[in-house]
């Protein structure tokens, strides 16, 4: 690609370019300096430094190597975002004896942690070695709002996170990916989350085996989002967030034999959200009773995938009396399907508020269309208020027969079919991007149990 | 329902008059700072833009309107579908003009679009793409690489 005659790119002002190389791994906006007079400095007016590292080097020559790049732009500017990736390889135990501790050495040596302008720091080591053994407590990110620590082992999680949240007086935004790793043979890790200032919690942690669970206390007051995906669960302490509007659930399973009490806890604390998702949930030791489930009165939006045990749907749906949307997403062919099987009492809201279900069953529906079939009829003629009712895909052909004849509790119900691309075989990750949403059937209200569908064009093999 | 919707005139320096909904307008954070201020009510002179980058922004900012509900991964797709489409000269007025309308998605689009095409790029590569010239003595230019060495060196 090339521009016709002119330099047009170099007379944009210095705080576009900036922000150009603001995109830019480091070493590349660096040797832009070399472009023209025009660019020599220009490198050094970003604020952003992402930092890509996949050295055999040696911890040494990498500090310095950061140390000279954060000592040149601190005369400048300052840094405002900083994100180190580290690429590794080394083995755990000499990695170990000879790293110098990143979290000490950039308190002690670097501007970084002076630099009180720090609002996004973002480290993902995914080395598997990178240790930081204890966060001083002389550390202060006065300005910091955005941290993600990805696989960045912490020799002491319990004080050296607690330090360093206490550094973070304004911190909004927390991302933490705990990912054990083949040298990592710590039990029962425990994970502090106190921040009296923290929106957004997001935190992932991939067990590699059971006995590696992980015990987890939040205490955050003012959170508004929280996300987690945890495999293995051993417990979980969280105080109240009044605030807490949406939640993403995704747990595989909790160890202990408290792990409901955890679970339940977890439920009280999110129980204000309008916004939630739910997957996972279903390998849950205990015959619990769900009957301690809070009422989730504010729900508005439910979205169940795959992995939820049935109980627990049917509970959640018990639970949430002014539930307006709810969408069963489920990805696996077997235990995404295992909620979607008729409740035996009718949740309140499917008579009283529930105005959208949406299905997204697997691709492939053949073993398991019967129960698909069972369900989407279920909720047809006990939805008294349903406005709308989408399934992706439905390959069944005497669905729509059945369709035709069965009573409908609410007579406008609208009912759509989404298909896939090119057929069924389409991966499931890719299903949203690629549903075509045409094919819309008509639906006439000419008595009191018809909808009548007509499918058009692409859709026509669902007439058959 | 449309015809009652409020619109924003906006005239190209080209002399090309566009009309546009009042929720695509705002996108562009000094459009929505005149209509605050009841500015915007007869037609907007916006010098420096062609009608041809003021259709294109246009394009993109409803684009974004339409897509509000959908998901992120969607509205990733088609601002790269946008975005690779342009040439660098285009790209270049669509920067300018993103930087001037305060469109801040946009301004994004278009700096990371030439993020991506200086990415990995020697600094003649560089040079070459976008025409820039050389006004470094070969002294110089050894000069700031033997200062910067460190830098240069340091390969993985």
């Amino acid at each position: 690609m090339r521009m016709e005659e002119e330099d047009r790119i170099s007379s944009l002002p210095d705080e576009i370019l900036a922000k150009i190389l603001s995109f830019l791994e480091l070493r590349d906006a660096f040797r832009t300096c070399l472009l023209s007079r025009r660019w020599e400095k220009i490198w050094t007016l970003t604020q952003t430094l992402n930092l890509n590292l996949n050295s055999s080097k040696g911890e040494e020559s990498i500090n310095d190597f950061i140390n000279k790049v954060l000592t040149i732009h601190d005369r400048i500017l300052p840094v405002k975002s900083f994100s180190l990736s580290c690429h590794m390889d080394y083995s755990y135990y000499s990695f170990r004896k000879k790293v110098s501790n990143l979290m000490t050495w950039m308190g002690a040596e670097t501007a970084l942690f002076q630099c009180q302008k720090l609002v996004t720091l973002n480290l993902d080591c995914t080395c598997k070695a990178l240790i930081c053994p204890d966060v001083p407590e002389t550390v202060c990110f006065s300005s910091l709002k955005n941290l993600r620590l990805a696989k960045v082992l912490l020799e002491d999680e319990e004080k050296s996170l607690t330090n360093l949240f206490s550094a973070c007086p304004v911190l909004e935004e927390l991302y933490l990916d705990i990912e054990p790793t083949a040298f990592d043979f710590r039990q029962n890790r425990k994970f502090f989350v106190v921040s009296p200032s923290l929106k957004i919690l997001r935190w992932k942690c991939r067990a590699r085996s059971e006995r590696f669970g992980s015990f987890y206390v939040v205490e955050a007051p003012k959170l508004e989002f929280l996300d987690i995906e945890e495999h293995d669960l051993l417990g979980l302490s969280m105080s109240a967030s009044p605030s807490l509007s949406s939640a993403v659930i995704n747990i595989r399973s909790v160890l202990c034999k408290s792990g409901t009490i955890s679970v339940m806890e977890l439920f009280q604390a999110i129980s204000n959200v309008r916004r939630l998702e739910l997957s996972g949930l279903h390998k849950f030791k205990l015959k619990e009773k769900l009957d301690n489930l809070p009422e989730f009165c504010n729900l508005i939006h439910l979205k169940i995938g795959s992995w939820v045990d049935k109980r627990y749907a049917d509970s959640i749906l018990q639970h949430s009396p002014h539930l307006k949307h709810l969408i069963f997403d489920t990805d696996h062919r077997v235990y995404g399907l295992l909620a979607l099987r008729p409740p035996e009492l009718v949740p309140a809201c499917l008579m009283s508020s529930l105005e959208t279900i949406e299905i997204v069953a697997p691709g492939d529906l053949e073993h398991t269309e019967c129960y698909v079939t069972e369900m989407i009829l279920y909720l047809l003629q006990n939805g008294k208020v349903l406005k709308k009712m989408a399934i992706t895909p439905f390959t069944c052909k005497d669905f729509l027969r059945k369709l035709r004849e069965y009573p409908k509790a609410s007579i406008g119900c609208e009912i759509e079919f989404s298909k896939l691309q090119n057929g069924v075989k389409i991966k499931r990750q890719n299903v949203k991007e690629e549903l075509l949403r045409t094919v819309k059937p008509d639906i006439t209200k000419a008595n009191h149990s018809a909808a009548v569908l007509k499918t058009p064009d692409k859709g026509s093999e669902l007439e058959a | 329902m449309a015809s009652t919707l409020k619109k924003i005139i906006l005239k190209s320096c080209d002399g090309k008059i566009l009309e546009v909904e009042e929720a695509v307008a705002v996108q562009s954070q000094m459009i929505k700072n005149m209509i605050e201020d009841d500015c915007a009510n007869e037609e907007i002179p916006l010098p420096d833009i062609t009608g041809e980058i003021l259709s294109m922004i246009i394009e993109y900012c409803k684009m974004h309107v339409d897509g509000e509900n959908n998901s992120n991964n969607e509205l990733i797709a088609r601002d790269a579908d946008f975005i690779t489409r342009v040439d660098l000269n285009t790209l270049y007025y669509l920067i300018v003009a993103a930087n001037f309308l305060n469109v801040k998605s946009l301004l994004d689009l278009t700096c990371q679009r030439v993020a991506d095409i200086i990415k990995g790029k020697s600094p003649e590569e560089i040079r070459l793409t976008f025409n820039i010239k050389n006004d470094f003595t070969p002294e110089e230019e050894e000069e700031i690489r033997k200062k910067n060495a460190w830098a240069f060196d340091y390969k993985d």
